[in-house]
């Protein structure tokens, strides 16, 4: 292992001027610490940003939910509101990881954490997200677990989080803290496809701090859920999921939200399947027509040809399961 | 560690058959001889395919205590029933002893039947088998094809049409709910050991046929996944409710304490018990494990 300074912050000015000073954020440490060990990730300088005041949740004026960025995902999972309010994100929090981890691990580090591409993680492979220019070793590798969906010459990994994917949906944005100044971006401005950039994935600016996850007021009543599909049972990340939230009123779809994890390099918003969903009766036929359009511009791989349809699957039962009429 | 009582460390411990063992006086299960006992030695094919051209009993049946030499030429023609229930393509059961065909390296071709193991085995030695011998194929991909086996039995269609009851069903992912195992291991010494290990193989069974599997890079090879987080084993959430019987007896005859090995045993039928499983619920035949989901789709 790379040796490393270690500091810890008390506010967010002291977190703020340490990475000024080149330090890398540490919260949970659960996808920072594995990668040091694996020498993927070689910071000089951690900030302990654990005992910073970020850690609730809170009603928005605007009628939204603001989670602090080191809200344990167990936490979050558990928080009455969001449990009533957005049960997708409970459930895509509690397929994740495992019960140890979840009581670590915090919502700004989940959608920090990086991918699990084997050959990422794997110093002595080529990785362009590791190691710009030094080519991909997944694209004509093993890339059962890689992505059908914005892909780029470089870059063929997923996204793990599964959170994300129900953050995505639900038109989250993230609220970033600078040296100079405050910001916020929409979640999809947030996480970045690989592009000719793999190595940066999030759109943060040097030194920057995410205080909160914020999601925006929804239209009442919202029914959504997350399902996961994996190879087994607890503690595996997602072959496919789908997170979908639904707002029915006098018997139409007013509002479709549906996002796939497991399948894009980001988690990855399906507007097709949105837009034929969008003013029509729920029905078992409209499930299955609307699904059909979720694999829509997928480039699959050797290995994970089959994703196209599993991911199709996915959503249809995922969209039945929230909006009935099986 | 759990505590130990301090008198059983490093005490001697006499076995009941140890003595008998070093002294030569043990009789082991093969050495129980009955009354009356004939002993048999099957003589196998030396060729990987053919025919057989000529067998020569003579030298084999002139040895004293040899009974019988059967082979093709003279074993009893058997009627070999049509089975419905099994799964054996039509016409490709192996039918011992009743033609002169060979289809594969050590297949029975002759039998010797006498009155000791030892005279047995030495005129198995001398029974002359001649073949005509062919190239055998060991290659899959350069076999030639037979037919497609089809396994359909009965007219799907009109049994749906005049079923009493219809059920639509949507499948979903190979997950197990339960695992029965039978273990007939003799005499159980300790219930807790052999429940820790029967438990032990239907976890490992399970993994083996949905979850376990090295891949290998075909560039350099390299496994690919060669840690916990992408070599997936079981974990609490696959493994359901498990059970282990064990058949009644002692098995005196394997052994004095009357107990037979309860090891690899537990793991071997869990992997097609789940295929079999699968084949039951969605008419799929996977011969290739793990039963991932893309076997399924």
């Amino acid at each position: 292992m790379h040796p490393f300074a270690y500091t810890r912050a008390f506010d967010t000015r002291d977190a703020l001027d340490a990475a000024r000073r080149g330090g890398r954020y540490l919260a949970g440490g659960t996808t920072l610490v594995d990668l040091m060990r694996e020498g993927v990730e070689r910071p000089d300088t951690l900030v302990d940003i654990s005992n910073l005041p970020l850690d609730d949740i809170r009603a928005t004026e605007r009628g939204g939910l603001r989670i602090g960025a080191l809200v344990t995902m167990a936490q979050a999972a558990a928080h009455p509101k969001v449990r009533t309010l957005y049960p997708v994100i409970s459930q895509a929090l509690e397929l994740s990881a495992s019960a140890q981890l979840r009581n670590m691990a915090t919502i700004g580090g989940n959608i920090m954490q990086r991918t699990r591409c084997t050959y990422f993680r794997d110093v002595t492979a080529a990785c362009n997200k590791r190691d710009l220019g030094s080519g991909c070793a997944a694209r004509d590798g093993f890339n059962r677990s890689h992505a059908l969906l914005g892909t780029s010459r470089t870059c063929v990994a997923t996204h793990p989080s599964d959170v994300a994917v129900a953050f995505a949906a639900l038109d989250a944005s993230v609220h970033l803290l600078g040296p100079d100044d405050e910001r916020v971006l929409g979640f999809a401005d947030f996480l970045l496809p690989p592009g000719t950039t793999p190595q940066r994935e999030q759109a943060l600016l040097p030194g920057e701090l995410i205080t909160a996850v914020e999601i925006p007021a929804l239209p009442r009543p919202l029914e959504s859920g997350y399902l996961k599909v994996r190879d087994r049972q607890s503690y595996e990340f997602a072959l496919t999921s789908a997170a979908v939230a639904l707002h029915v009123r006098g018997g139409i779809i007013r509002e479709a939200k549906v996002a796939a994890g497991g399948v894009g390099t980001v988690p990855w918003r399906l507007p097709a399947v949105e837009d034929h969903l969008i003013g029509e009766r729920p029905s078992g036929a409209l499930w299955e027509a609307a699904a059909n359009k979720a694999a829509d511009g997928a480039r699959p791989l050797a290995h994970n040809t089959f994703k196209v349809e599993l991911l199709k699957r996915t959503v249809e039962r995922q969209l039945r399961t929230v909006g009935g009429h099986a | 560690m759990s505590p130990q009582p301090q008198a059983a460390v490093g005490a001697p411990l006499s076995r009941v058959d140890g003595r008998l063992k070093v002294t030569g006086q043990a009789r082991y299960a093969a050495e129980h001889d009955v009354e009356g006992t004939v002993h048999a030695v099957i003589v196998d094919a030396s060729i990987g395919r053919g025919r057989i051209t000529a067998i020569d009993p003579h030298k084999a049946e002139a040895q004293p205590g040899v009974l019988r030499v059967i082979h093709h030429g003279n074993a009893p023609r058997l009627p070999y029933k049509e089975n419905k229930a099994s799964n054996n393509p039509p016409g490709a059961r192996l039918r011992v002893f009743q033609d002169d065909k060979v289809r594969f390296h050590g297949q029975p071709v002759a039998v010797v039947v006498a009155t000791s193991l030892e005279a047995a085995q030495h005129a198995a030695s001398l029974v002359d088998v001649e073949y005509d011998a062919e190239q055998p194929t060991t290659e899959l991909g350069q076999g030639k094809p037979d037919k497609p086996t089809t396994y359909a039995r009965g007219d799907v269609d009109a049994g749906l049409r005049t079923a009493d009851v219809r059920l639509d069903l949507t499948y979903r992912l190979a997950r197990v709910r339960r695992v029965l195992g039978v273990y007939d291991a003799g005499r159980i010494i300790s219930p807790k050991l052999a429940e820790s290990q029967a438990f032990g193989g239907m976890v490992g069974g399970i993994g083996q046929a949905l979850l376990e599997h090295t891949v290998t890079d075909h560039r350099d090879g390299r496994i690919v996944n060669a840690d916990l987080a992408d070599y997936l084993v079981p974990v609490n959430a696959d493994v359901p409710d498990l059970r282990a019987i064990y058949l009644d007896g002692e098995d005196r005859e394997a052994d004095p304490l009357g107990v037979k090995g309860l090891g690899e045993v537990v793991m071997v039928g869990v992997a097609p018990a789940i295929a079999n499983a699968v084949f039951n619920a969605t008419g799929r035949r996977i011969r290739r494990l793990p039963i991932t989901a893309e076997s399924l789709l």
